[in-house]
């Protein structure tokens, strides 16, 4: 017990009690002298006391609690970070409902903790906002406490993306010309009627006029009867006239397909709902073909189950090779795979960086390979010519034909190595069983491939084997087949090492030693490679090259190794079916962007005497080669585009296009195109062209469903809601789309759009009636998440209604779901999506252990790892021979693609080398302009920031000072790069970590739109942005740009409008015809001092 | 040794009303550009300005240290007088001790200018840091000026008093008051103020040596930030250099005055004797620069080398070259070198004009190089030249001295009236 | 004020009404070594025990040999209490027991030197701590450490405490400074963040005539815009550049309501940034987020850091993670010379 005062004493007050006399007298009369000690004490009032007060010191922390904070999702790149908003308290009068205080990461999700644990699902938003998680980690004594969690630099100024000044406040109509960059505002109504009934002030046709559509199956069979004399082609013309883009060519499928939506993202809605089952047109294209596409197909093909992108299991990994990408602030994302390979580095994992020039993520490797750019094939071959020689490659795994073998070895994956392809066939496809007569037709194993057993010698089916052989060639049944080892093989000794060497301009030691690396550290070592290989026109074999040597050590599904984690949690079916359209259409025809099909299978072959094709075929890769959409409209080839509705974002094409700045000139032209409709949040450069621009909500103000590489271990699912309203009569670009289909009355939308698992229709008015269901859905997914109790469910309302003010309506929301439903809704809602927890009971184990703990790897019933290996996995056969590529012809020679990875030129499209691998090539200006993503920006969307280009206030150009010296160009001058066709100026950067040869910037620079050049709105201009700070100085010299100061939005250059553009079709950058790429880092300039 | 009334007669000013005209319109223009320029510095606030996050100071700190030097040097000219009993500066002691006080109050009011907050101006008299330099100047220039005033006062009262007694209008009220009541003539009263003036000008001499100057140059000293500044003998040039400029204003107010208020003839034997000691000063100055640049040369500290650098080669070189070595050393060193030059008052005007403007740039040289550096490897580097608002305000705060100097010259005794017979 | 003093407790007076017969001292007993020997253990070991604990504290006999001689003993004469509590029994150099002791204890042992170096600096009392919240102690030395191994100089900290402090133009309390050396392809590169030090030994306070700016008890420099003159002195005096002077800039050409948000720095707030207010015409720096760690949050610049280098801590906790980390051998401070003895680290 304590006394603290006098009445807490147990005694009663008059009780004898020791006075400060009794104890003078009781110590006197005793005159003892206590043991006097030595020590002594200095008591210095001065210090103690007489320190200055403090001052200005206030109590005002800011308090917050789950009230103010909603949990979205980051759109400033295309990561798609969650995200935890914290509104600001009430302040200040305009349109907008609430201003934003911070935007951080989501601590719910282990995608902004790392290398620490996410605070339990389950936990309350009120202790989650207010720190009170038990076992979040205490600011005092943990290196780092869970709050908030990581973004990165662009997510943390979304909020000067919702608080753009330029953005699009009303609909604007043009005014003048396309491209005058004057506007007026009109209504709503005005904007939706001119669109769907087409207007005779600017002379464009309105959709109703523009769509026609009709079955696929009742027009092939009447023009089956065409062809057989059964019908008359008069009468063909006349009953499918209206409805057919060409009833000459009816394989072009319905007018519909002349209308274009274009856009990156909302692909469920708009795509497959909208504009696939409602519309009817296949032409829905988004940004792969500029973005990832050659990686992503290069990956698809040398992976027989999904696998679009090459990640390692950063944890456990012992060597990890990033190729051509940099994931420290770039891939996808930053946020979390900077913090664990700066960890896993830390705990001894070694990295390697292969790229031309010094990344931030190389800064951080063992050893960087300045690599030639595009001459990554070459280097993964030398390295696959290394390990064969030196019998490296894991032999076991590679000797496993199918998953039975490989199951009983313990491995998640096989490889066909072993399997037999019939090599005198023209496509080269893979034996299959009945093929070589070694089981029948109808036989169960038909289909399988073939091997030879090792051990009877035999070819036999796959399945049936154990051991197969891996060197083979022989014939079969009177058929040639070779193994597809040896196949490869012969491909890897093509040329010898100091041969790949000399392409790659890696030395043979260096080859040697990254080859030995890799193949040193058995399961646990991995590829991380993304653009740099792939964004040439010989990106697609680059990539094959580089994937398929992660084969040889069958790195698969293994801790430690190569992951293909695509794991998460369903979103279109479940309590809802959303991709379900009653009676909606099917999409059909030859896509404008003609991928995934033949030249030679169409109509148009014959009408255009077969080879060469006028334009670029991308047979084995989707319809998304991006960059040939403007030549395309404007040769009308295969058909013209009557109407464009264009959605910028990651899709913003005269800057994003490698020769994007011969895309004005295109849109420019309304007889090209006709209808242009941007739904843009701000007048871009791509917009700026549009006859309309519809003012969209920001990634803050809008829904979306975002997805998440497969780069992670365990699931997610994240859900975008509108956090706050800046823009009133912004509306998100499915609304606008509801509208216009009702108006139109095509299916898909408005009463009885969407069916329920019971068969029960739902209507679809607006964007929410969609995303709530979508979040229903989540939330049912798995395990159900738990109901929101009463806290909740008034956290989610007052901080829904003081983020959105009027624009929130509680009641609308609750009527898209079911009534027992809501309270789940409101669960993942509050959370921002859901996120997988490490391991069971994770919240009593999270209490104990706390944040800083490694849950995944600690515990036995882990949801990471499965014993030694993933637990989700990719366990599938993983291809060095791709059956599929052959199939594809070029386009311009009809030569077929090839099965195998190689080393490769880049080409233009009639084959004219642009750079070359293979010899030394003789190109016209001396320097390789390669680019990278900004690290300081998102993309262009970002340029709007200040606070991002304060940072970097401009792309200057990375020069090695070899190549400088002889230039008498020192770091900060200012000098102008000759690409040819245009020149530019910017600002040199003098660095030892670029390769001499090869010059680079950042590209995301060099904008015209969004306040970088003045608007003209109802007959009022508005300026562009000017630079930050008050003196005329600069503060831009590179690597010491720390002044704080931007420079306005139009700073530095645009690297693709100084790319090449194709010798033969004049109006775009280069592709990859096999992978579907806008090559983009195949320039060559020449750089001068000015 | 009481003169005759007869010869009583007190006029100064400006012997040439068309010359008093002109120079009030020059005021009255250089008074309106920089009043219109301080109402910019008001309105916009620090913007107005050329300086940055990185370079801090610029030329209002400049003049500031300028004119604290200027007075301090004025100062110590005058205290010659009074102390040592020069008795042939005598003439220009008073006029000397005016600079002083007028070269203070434009150097405060350059400070003023120069705060961020100028309505904050009082708090370094409500708050204080001991270990602050500048929380000490502040202190000492108060400290200073009263002195001064004293001093002044001292120096002139007996004069005043004769004004209010003999004469008449305007000067004789105002002299009246400045006596502050006492009006006695006699040689008691007299001397009672020499002894009070020897003591005051005891008291200035360690004031303006070592805590307003010195202190200046300490305020500059102990930022450990900048290596440059932070040497020894940074607050011995300061002095030195004070005293050079001070030197030269003296030489020039007391041609100036002589020709165009007394309207007699300059004492050559003093104007010579001015001249040398000007030259002494330079050459001590030079040497001083030189060896500060030797010991930072030889210190080998990247940062000084390269602010050094700065000073000589790079941006600001044109400042250093030619306005410090060409119009503060060279020149002048020229102008004095042969007697007859010496000796000749308007060339000797020149020289000190070309001195003063040339210490100007030394005031430059010292605040704004080091502050170019960048005080880490990686942040950027500054760059600075004062704007046109930072221009015009110095100009008319310099004017506002140049007009408090001329109407004190007009109403003041500040030669004496007993034309140096003592 | 409570007169037990601020944070703990004084000692209770013992409730009689608890005092147990069986607490009570038999008269009869005289002899301690009956009484010992009344127990079930070895008196003599005992009392050889101490006998040779008072050795080993003169330092005839090595904690080693003690240990040796009756650590089986022991263990086997007094059983598992022997090991229950934690005691210092020998006094060795390092005034701490040896690790197989601590072992043998089972008990945690600390070291003089984790109790020394929670001294270091020390100039105040528990009772002379200002207690200025319920998140936080108020006794805090704050102290950041940053590790440059791990820093991928992606300025994240930089625009993170541009949104979380909303400073205007020209105005960032962190910047990222890169230096590159070598030669191509031999090329490093170190990213170098660069928040205010809050030094110990700041310059920046011992030149500022207003004492407007001064070190809190925390640690942590404070700018008192109330009271700051705007001279800059203070950043004439700052060997790192970490102070701003605020221009009246602002974000109003390009950003809405860019000035309606302000940081309550040092839990002031002050409420929406006006023309001609101060901040504006004050000196800025980085405040280490006080308001935030006030609110038990991390600063804004540690709570996002992407490279996971930003650590912060209570430097006066010898047992806070930043403490450690500050007194690795990898630790360094920018500018260790300057004698400003930063309570920023950095890990080489």
């Amino acid at each position: 017990m304590s006394t603290d005062s006098p009445d807490d004493r147990t005694e009663p007050e008059d009780s004898a009690s020791l006075t400060r006399r009794d104890l003078v007298k009781a110590v006197g009369a005793v005159g003892l002298v206590g043991g006097a000690s030595a020590a002594t004490v200095n008591v210095d009032t001065d210090d103690l006391w007489t320190d200055d007060q403090q001052h200005y010191v206030g109590d005002d922390h800011g308090e917050y609690g789950a009230s103010d904070v909603i949990h979205t999702t980051c759109g400033q790149c295309n990561t798609f970070c969650p995200i935890k908003v914290r509104l600001a308290d009430e302040s200040g009068t305009g349109e907008y409902s609430s201003l934003v205080r911070k935007l951080a990461g989501n601590p719910y999700s282990f995608l902004n903790t790392q290398p620490f644990s996410q605070v339990p699902y389950d936990s309350d938003p009120e202790d989650v906002a207010m720190g009170d998680v038990e076992g979040s980690g205490d600011v005092t004594a943990d290196r780092w406490s869970l709050s908030g969690g990581r973004i990165c630099l662009k997510g943390q100024a979304g909020i000067q993306t919702a608080f753009d000044s330029y953005r699009v406040r009303k609909p604007m109509k043009r005014v003048g010309p396309r491209g005058s960059g004057e506007w007026k505002t009109v209504s709503w109504e005005q904007a939706i009627e001119d669109i769907v009934e087409g207007d005779d002030e600017l002379g464009h046709p309105g959709l109703r006029d523009l769509w026609g559509y009709a079955p696929q199956d009742a027009v092939m069979s009447d023009w089956e009867a065409v062809q057989n004399d059964e019908m008359d082609k008069a009468d063909f013309d006349e009953k499918w006239g209206d409805a057919l883009v060409d009833t000459d060519h009816p394989d072009l499928g319905p007018k519909a397909n002349q209308i274009v939506d274009v856009g990156g993202f909302r692909r469920n809605f708009i795509r497959t709902r909208l504009w696939h089952q409602g519309l009817g047109s296949i032409n829905s294209v988004h940004h792969a073909g500029t973005c990832g596409f050659s990686s992503v197909l290069g990956n698809v093909r040398s992976h027989a189950g999904k696998k679009k992108r090459q990640y390692p299991d950063i944890e456990n990994c012992e060597y990890l090779l990033v190729w051509g990408t940099n994931p420290m602030v770039a891939n996808k994302g930053p946020t979390w795979l900077a913090p664990k390979l700066t960890n896993a580095i830390e705990d001894g994992m070694r990295m390697d960086v292969i790229d031309p020039r010094m990344s931030k993520t190389a800064e951080k490797a063992d050893t960087w390979v300045p690599v030639e750019p595009g001459a990554d094939g070459a280097l993964a071959l030398g390295m696959a010519r290394w390990i064969l020689e030196h019998d490296r490659h894991d032999t076991e795994y590679l000797r496993n034909p199918a998953e039975s073998a490989a199951e009983a070895d313990g491995e998640p994956t096989w490889s066909d190595a072993t399997h037999l392809v019939l090599v005198d066939e023209e496509a080269g496809p893979k034996a299959r069983a009945s093929d070589l007569g070694l089981v029948p037709e109808d036989h169960d194993l038909a289909d399988d491939f073939v091997a030879v057993d090792a051990s009877t010698g035999e070819p036999r089916p796959v399945s049936e084997i154990e051991t197969g052989v891996l060197d083979v060639a022989m014939t079969v049944d009177g058929a040639a087949v070779e193994s597809v080892w040896s196949q490869y093989r012969d491909r890897v000794f093509e040329y010898t090492i100091e041969e790949y060497a000399e392409m790659a301009g890696v030395s043979v030691e260096r080859i040697e030693e990254i080859a030995d690396e890799f193949t040193s550290h058995g399961k646990r070592a991995a590829i991380m490679a993304y653009r740099g290989p792939a964004k040439h026109t010989n990106g697609f074999y680059n990539t094959r090259a580089i994937a398929t040597l992660q084969h040889l050590v069958g790195n698969y599904d293994w801790k430690g190794g190569q992951i293909t984690p695509y794991a998460g949690y369903s979103t279109m079916s479940g309590r809802y079916e959303l991709g379900q359209v009653p009676d909606g259409h099917s999409p059909w025809g030859i896509p404008l962007l003609r991928g995934g099909v033949n030249y030679e299978d169409t109509s148009l072959f014959e009408r255009d005497d077969g080879y060469p094709a006028k334009r670029p075929w991308f047979p084995v890769a989707p319809p998304q080669a991006t960059q040939e959409l403007y030549g395309s409209a404007a040769d009308e080839y295969p058909y013209g585009v009557e109407a464009l509705f264009i959605r910028p974002y990651s899709n913003n094409h005269v800057l994003a296009v490698a020769g994007g700045d011969e895309i004005p000139d295109i849109l420019g032209d309304p007889d090209t195109i006709p209808l242009v409709v941007a739904s843009d949040t701000v007048i871009g450069e791509t917009s700026k062209y549009a006859d309309y621009i519809l003012p969209e909500p920001t990634y803050l103000e809008r829904w979306e469903n975002f997805g998440t590489y497969p780069n992670k271990r365990l699931a997610d699912e994240k859900i975008s809601q509108p956090a706050i309203s800046v823009v009133p009569d912004a509306r998100p670009f499915e609304d606008v789309l509801i509208d216009l289909w009702k108006e139109m009355d095509l299916p898909g939308v408005g009463e009885d759009a969407i069916p329920d698992s019971e068969g029960t229709l739902w209507p679809l008015d607006q964007a929410e009636d969609f995303y709530l269901k979508l979040t229903a859905n989540i939330a049912y997914s798995r395990e159900p998440v738990p109901d929101a109790e009463e806290d909740e469910l008034r956290a989610f309302r007052e901080s829904h209604e003081k983020g959105l003010g009027d624009a929130f309506d509680l009641e609308r929301w609750k009527q898209a779901v079911g009534d027992e439903e809501w309270a789940k809704v409101v669960t993942v809602l509050n959370r921002g999506g859901r996120f997988e927890e490490p391991v069971e009971n994770y919240a009593e184990r999270y209490a104990e252990h706390g944040h800083d703990y490694d849950y995944a790897d600690r515990f036995d019933d882990s949801n990471a790892y499965d014993g030694e290996h993933m637990r989700y996995k990719l366990g599938s056969r993983v291809d060095f021979y791709s059956e599929v590529v052959p199939n594809g012809k070029h386009s311009y020679t009809g030569e077929r693609f090839d099965p195998l990875p190689r080393v490769d030129d880049v080409e233009h499209y009639d084959g004219q080398v642009q750079a070359a691998v293979t010899d030394e090539g003789d190109p016209e200006r001396p320097l390789r302009l390669i680019n990278w993503k900004p690290r300081t920006q998102g993309m262009h969307r970002t340029q709007n920031s200040p606070w991002l280009r304060e940072t970097r206030p401009e792309n200057p150009v990375w020069i090695n000072p070899r190549d400088a010296d002889g230039r008498g160009i020192e770091n900060g001058d200012e000098i102008t790069v000759d690409a040819g066709r245009r020149e530019v100026e910017g600002i040199a950067m003098v660095t030892g970590g670029i390769r001499p040869g090869v010059v680079g910037a950042m590209w995301g620079w060099g904008r015209s739109g969004d306040g970088a050049s003045a608007e003209t709105i109802d007959g009022s201009t508005r300026g562009p942005v000017e630079g930050d700070g008050h003196t005329p100085y600069q503060f831009d010299e590179p690597m010491t740009e720390e002044a704080g100061l931007a420079k306005g939005r139009d700073a530095g250059f645009a690297i693709n409008h100084l790319q090449p553009l194709d010798a033969d079709l004049g109006d775009t950058g280069l592709s990859d015809l096999v992978g579907g790429s806008n090559a983009q880092y195949d320039a060559f300039v020449e750089v001068e001092r000015r | 040794m009481a003169t005759e009334q007869s010869r009583f007669d007190f006029d100064p000013g400006f012997l040439d009303d068309r010359l008093r005209v002109a120079w009030y319109a020059v005021l009255g223009v250089l008074l309106l550009i920089g009043g219109y320029a301080m109402w910019l510095r008001l309105t916009q606030g620090m913007r107005s300005t050329n300086l940055t996050s990185t370079t801090p100071w610029g030329a209002w700190v400049a003049f500031y240290i300028y004119f604290v030097g200027l007075s301090a040097g004025a100062f110590l000219v005058s205290t010659l007088a009074n102390v040592f009993g020069i008795e042939k500066l005598h003439r220009i002691d008073r006029d000397a001790l005016f600079a002083a006080i007028i070269s203070m109050v434009v150097a405060l009011l350059f400070v003023w200018t120069d705060l961020g907050r100028m309505d904050r101006m009082f708090y370094p008299f409500v708050w204080r840091q001991l270990t602050s330099p500048l929380s000490w100047e502040v202190h000492a220039y108060v400290a200073y000026i009263l002195v001064l005033v004293a001093e002044l006062y001292f120096s002139m009262r007996y004069d005043l008093a004769r004004i209010a007694e003999h004469g008449s209008g305007l000067r004789s009220r105002l002299s009246a008051l400045l006596t502050l009541g006492r009006r006695a003539t006699t040689d008691a009263s007299r001397a009672t103020d020499r002894t009070w003036l020897k003591r005051a000008g005891i008291l200035g001499i360690p004031l303006a040596i070592f805590l307003v100057h010195g202190g200046t140059g300490v305020l500059f000293a102990v930022s450990k930030a900048r290596p440059y500044w932070n040497s020894g003998l940074f607050p011995v040039i300061f002095i030195v250099s004070a005293v050079l400029s001070g030197t030269a204003l003296v030489m020039v107010l007391y041609v100036l005055r002589t020709r165009l208020f007394d309207g007699e003839s300059v004492d050559r034997d003093l104007l010579e004797r001015l001249s040398v000691l000007l030259a002494v000063f330079i050459i001590v100055d030079a040497a001083l620069t030189a060896i500060e640049a030797l010991i930072a040369v030889a210190s080998l500290h990247p940062h000084e080398l390269e602010t050094w650098s700065i000073i000589l080669f790079g941006e600001m070189s044109w400042s250093f070259w030619w306005f410090m070595v060409g119009f503060g050393w060279v020149f002048p060193l020229v102008m004095v070198s042969k007697r007859s030059w010496r000796r000749t008052p308007w060339l000797m005007v020149v020289a000190g004009l070309s001195v003063v403007i040339g210490i100007v740039a030394v005031r430059f040289n010292i605040v704004v190089p080091p502050q170019i550096l960048p005080v880490m490897e990686g942040l950027p580097h500054g760059s600075y030249f004062p704007s046109a608002v930072e221009w015009a305000t110095s100009a008319g705060m310099i004017a506002v001295g140049l007009l408090l100097y001329t109407i004190g010259a007009e109403l003041l005794p500040l030669t004496p009236l007993d034309r140096g017979d003592n | 004020m409570s007169r037990s003093g601020e944070d703990g407790r004084a000692p209770g007076v013992p409730d009689v009404g608890r005092t147990t017969l069986d607490e009570m001292v038999d008269h009869e007993r005289t002899d301690p070594r009956e009484e010992l020997a009344r127990t079930d253990h070895d008196t003599d070991l005992g009392l050889a025990m101490a006998e040779d604990a008072k050795r080993v504290s003169r330092g005839d006999l090595s904690a080693e040999e003690f240990w040796e001689r009756y650590d089986e003993r022991a263990e086997r004469e007094f059983g598992d209490a022997y090991r229950e509590t934690p005691n210092p029994a020998i006094d060795s150099d390092d005034q701490t027991i040896d690790a197989g002791t601590a072992d043998s204890l089972g008990c945690s042992v600390g070291s003089m030197e984790s109790v020394a170096c929670d001294l270091r600096a020390q100039d105040e009392t528990d009772a002379a701590a200002e207690s200025s919240s319920d998140v936080t102690d108020g006794d805090e030395r704050w102290g950041m450490v940053i590790d440059l191994q791990k820093c991928v100089g992606c300025d994240s900290c930089s625009v993170a405490c541009k949104a979380e402090n909303r400073t205007p133009p020209g105005v960032s309390y962190n910047v990222v400074m890169e230096e590159e050396h070598g030669e191509f392809p031999n090329v490093t590169r170190t990213n170098v963040p660069r928040p205010c030090m809050q030094c110990e030994n700041p310059p920046c306070v011992q030149v500022c005539p207003v004492s407007a700016t001064y070190k809190m008890d925390n640690g942590v420099v404070n700018i008192d815009y109330d009271r700051c003159i705007g001279c800059r002195y203070c950043m004439i005096a700052c060997p790192y550049g970490a102070r701003y002077f605020d221009f009246g800039e602002n974000y109003d050409d390009e950003v809405e309501e860019a000035g309606e948000i302000t940081s309550p720095e040092y839990g002031v707030d002050r409420g929406a940034r006006e023309d001609g207010e101060s901040p504006i015409g004050n000196v800025r720096k980085c405040s280490f987020c006080t308001h935030r760690l006030e609110r038990g949050e991390e600063p804004a610049c540690v709570e996002t850091c992407v490279g996971d280098a930003r650590n912060m801590g209570d430097l006066d906790d010898p047992d806070s993670e930043v403490s450690k980390m500050a007194d690795s051998s990898r630790a360094f401070q920018l500018k260790e010379s300057e004698g400003t003895d930063p309570n920023v680290y950095y890990l080489e």
